[in-house]
């Protein structure tokens, strides 16, 4: 199989998009995992509800689809 | 004067009746507070100092160090050791080795009060010796609190120290020597081999094998840890949920994060969802930490934690790679790799993110297919989306690249024509998230 195609060698020779703004210093913080403490409960899995897996729609009317439907358009109608 | 006495006739009386309960014992010879609190009274950067997991744990930990600087005198006196002596009748152990115990651990407690660590390091590794001849069920807490108390003495020694070195002319690592301690804790509950599983001493091992785990991580040798992990989960032992559930909890972080490192996602997954979701509420420093590694698994398996979860644990880091990626927008993905890249490299998961990039282009070239419509797709409309996001150099070759890698890892269901474009199965071109 071919390598991913983002390892092409050619480019370098083109211009990089402008990298964006690097964060001032940013502090990382020890990630020691911390004892705890003897009396202590369990957690009540509150944040179980807060992963969504439903997100894989065939609905595109957000921004970023709209954008790219945009582009794919113009593009097409100046062949 | 009374001072002595009270705390010698405490000691004791914990002593004597460690048969009914060890977490007396354990709290009475705890050095933890004491050491945390020096720790961070030598310790400069803010970042590097001990935190405590509430106010009111920062509390009982000032007052028991003024309660042990109030008994320096006294724990300095000759006839400490003799007095306990007499004191000391415990029916069913060694009376000899638990007076030792603890005369090593007085010993340990004045080193540190007089600033000289390592001394301290040497006599509380003896104190563990002591205790190991006797160490039988229940005295588990009391192994546990000594592991924990030279892990943090280890770390002492290390900071306080510049240049020790051994024979070989190596630097001493006080943490290294303090996981040779802790092993043989653990040689100790590994080697009963009654198969009466709740009596046996292996019910002790998940204690010990997790301050282990925090020092092989900090002196990166993972291997190590494995080990450990292989051992106690192996035939034999207790199962991992007859372990105290707030151990288990710490050592399903450690093991998830191993997984994870080792390429294992959905077993890091489970071991990271476990530990978080029966993380207590109140340790919201622990549930972060748990975070920081479940939530890249969780997007492996395309699960996408919502906004305020991240917003909650100040994980912000997350939140514009998380909808880069539930959107197809690479441009954004590539992004937010690059701001935050000394985060996620610091802690571990730079790789582990940038492999969703297969699953953001999948997502890109499914809304490109939606737009497009129809089952045959020319390859210059994936050309024009790349380019958009990427720079303008992307060509036929690396989009076609790019679909091939999608098809041969069955992101999508099809084949490249050169006469035609990408041709995709009717009904199911792009399947259902996460692949089986």
């Amino acid at each position: 199989m071919a390598s991913k195609g983002t390892d092409k060698t050619d480019k370098k020779a083109t211009t990089p998009l402008p990298n964006p703004v690097k964060e001032e210093i940013e502090v990382i913080e020890d990630d020691e995992f911390e004892e705890f403490e003897d009396n202590m409960v369990e957690g009540e899995e509150i944040d179980k509800n807060q992963w969504e897996d439903d997100w894989d729609t065939e609905q595109i009317d957000d921004d970023f689809s709209k954008q790219l439907r945009a582009e794919i358009e113009s593009h097409s109608a100046m062949k | 004067m009374s001072e002595f006495y009270s705390y010698i006739n405490s000691l004791s009386q914990s002593i004597n009746n460690v048969e009914r309960s060890d977490v007396e014992f354990a709290n009475n010879i705890s050095l933890t507070e004491l050491l945390t609190f020096t720790i961070n009274k030598i310790v400069s950067d803010p970042k590097k100092k001990r935190s405590y997991s509430s106010k009111q744990q920062e509390i009982a930990f000032s007052h028991k160090v003024q309660s042990i600087t109030k008994l320096e005198n006294s724990l300095r006196r000759p006839d400490v050791l003799s007095t306990l002596k007499q004191k000391i009748v415990s029916r069913s152990y060694d009376n000899q080795s638990l007076v030792d115990l603890v005369n090593y651990r007085i010993k340990a407690l004045v080193c540190i009060l007089d600033n000289n660590y390592i001394e301290a390091f040497k006599n509380l590794s003896e104190a563990i010796q002591s205790f190991l001849s006797i160490f039988e069920l229940p005295l588990q807490h009391v192994m546990w609190k000594l592991c924990l108390d030279l892990r943090l003495l280890g770390e002492l020694c290390n900071i306080s120290t510049s240049g020790d070195v051994n024979l070989d002319g190596k630097k001493v690592d006080y943490l290294e020597e303090a996981t040779r301690v802790m092993n043989r804790c653990f040689q100790t509950t590994i080697a009963d081999r009654t198969t009466v599983l709740p009596e046996s001493k292996r019910n002790a091992t998940m204690g010990v094998i997790n301050q282990m785990f925090k020092i092989y991580w900090k002196i990166n040798n993972l291997k190590l840890a494995k080990n450990l992990i292989s051992t106690i989960e192996s035939a034999g032992f207790p199962s991992l949920e007859s372990y105290p559930i707030l151990q288990l909890i710490t050592y399903r972080f450690f093991s998830g994060r191993l997984a994870a490192f080792n390429g294992n996602f959905k077993k890091a997954q489970q071991d990271l969802l476990f530990a978080f979701n029966k993380c207590p509420m109140n340790s919201v420093k622990n549930k972060r930490s748990i975070l920081i590694y479940l939530v890249p698994m969780q997007l492996h398996q395309c699960k996408f934690p919502k906004k305020s979860l991240l917003e909650k644990y100040n994980l912000y880091q997350f939140t514009d790679i998380v909808e880069a990626v539930k959107s197809g927008n690479v441009k954004i993905f590539n992004n937010c790799l690059n701001t935050h890249q000394n985060f996620f490299i610091a802690k571990g998961i730079y790789l582990i993110l940038e492999k969703l990039k297969i699953i953001v282009y999948r997502n890109l070239f499914k809304k490109v297919h939606i737009i497009q419509q129809g089952f045959r797709i020319p390859i210059s409309s994936f050309v024009i989306a790349l380019k958009w996001m990427e720079n303008d150099s992307v060509d036929i070759e690396e989009t076609e690249c790019i679909l091939a890698n999608l098809i041969y890892n069955g992101y999508l269901k099809g084949y490249i024509s050169h006469k035609v474009g990408l041709v995709v199965h009717p009904t199911n071109s792009f399947p259902k998230l996460p692949l089986e």
